[in-house]
């Protein structure tokens, strides 16, 4: 992927980030879903380059983040459970020590002038867009989606890099 | 002694490759006994996240203990990005 990124101009530190960032998302596809996946196992990936604007795909058809955190936070809805992946310190894996990877992704994305993030899982998704919502607090950016998606759903748009 | 960590590969991603990175430093590369710091320096290393770099860490701390590791960033924005991430959470 990174390789594909430096082929399209963008440079060699900004391809390192999205790639960082993107293998974190891909991860969990695969950490979270070990022997639970619901029908089609591993993680669809998709790039697309439009002019001045990359946007990157990444869904699974896993358990989702509310069944994936249901042993450590029990009860929760799927609107808190968007909340707790990206700002608390907390892995359905527990006991192992693990959480890092959407907190990453976030402060990758804070890094971005121009970029626009979208999470959706179960009936919740997560909203980011540098130009609003850089002070924003995670809660003030997960609502109730338009859409119910079976396990996650992720796209990033990131314009003006080049 | 320093480990250059591009030896493990300049892109590392998931929590399988940091471990067994890990499991492999152990058994080739770092003492086996006395208490030498060890430095892992990352400054050649393209792409990084806190997966492979948590399970990395995790796996060698356990065996020689946090006081010993020394860090080494450099410049890479990923490798950094990392580093502050991992930081902010610990």
């Amino acid at each position: 992927m990174k390789t594909l990124f430096l082929q399209k101009g963008i440079g060699e530190g900004t391809a390192g980030l999205i790639t960082a960032m993107v293998g974190e998302l891909a991860n969990n596809a695969f950490d979270h879903n070990l022997g639970k996946w619901r029908d089609i196992r591993g993680c669809w990936l998709e790039t697309a380059m439009n002019n001045d604007q990359l946007t990157i795909y990444v869904a699974d058809r896993g358990q989702g983040v509310t069944a994936s955190l249901s042993r450590v936070r029990p009860g929760i809805d799927d609107l808190e459970a968007i909340r707790i992946a990206f700002a608390e310190h907390v892995t359905g894996r527990a006991p192992e020590k693990r959480g890092n990877g959407l907190k990453f992704v976030m402060n990758v994305l804070h890094d971005f002038e121009d970029i626009e993030f979208s999470y959706y899982s179960g009936n919740a998704w997560l909203h980011y867009s540098s130009k609003a919502d850089r002070e924003s607090d995670i809660k003030n950016l997960v609502s109730k989606a338009p859409v119910i998606i079976r396990g996650v759903y992720a796209n990033i748009t990131i314009k003006r890099f080049l | 002694m320093k480990l250059q960590m591009e030896k493990f590969g300049t892109v590392l991603i998931s929590r399988p490759a940091g471990r067994e990175a890990a499991l492999a430093a152990l058994a080739y590369s770092i003492p086996k006994e006395g208490d030498e710091p060890i430095e892992l320096d990352f400054t050649s290393v393209n792409v990084l996240t806190p997966s492979w770099t948590d399970e990395f860490l995790q796996t060698l701390e356990a065996q020689i203990g946090r006081n010993r590791i020394n860090i080494i960033e450099g410049t890479n924005p990923s490798v950094q990005m990392t580093m502050k991430t991992l930081r902010e959470l610990a």
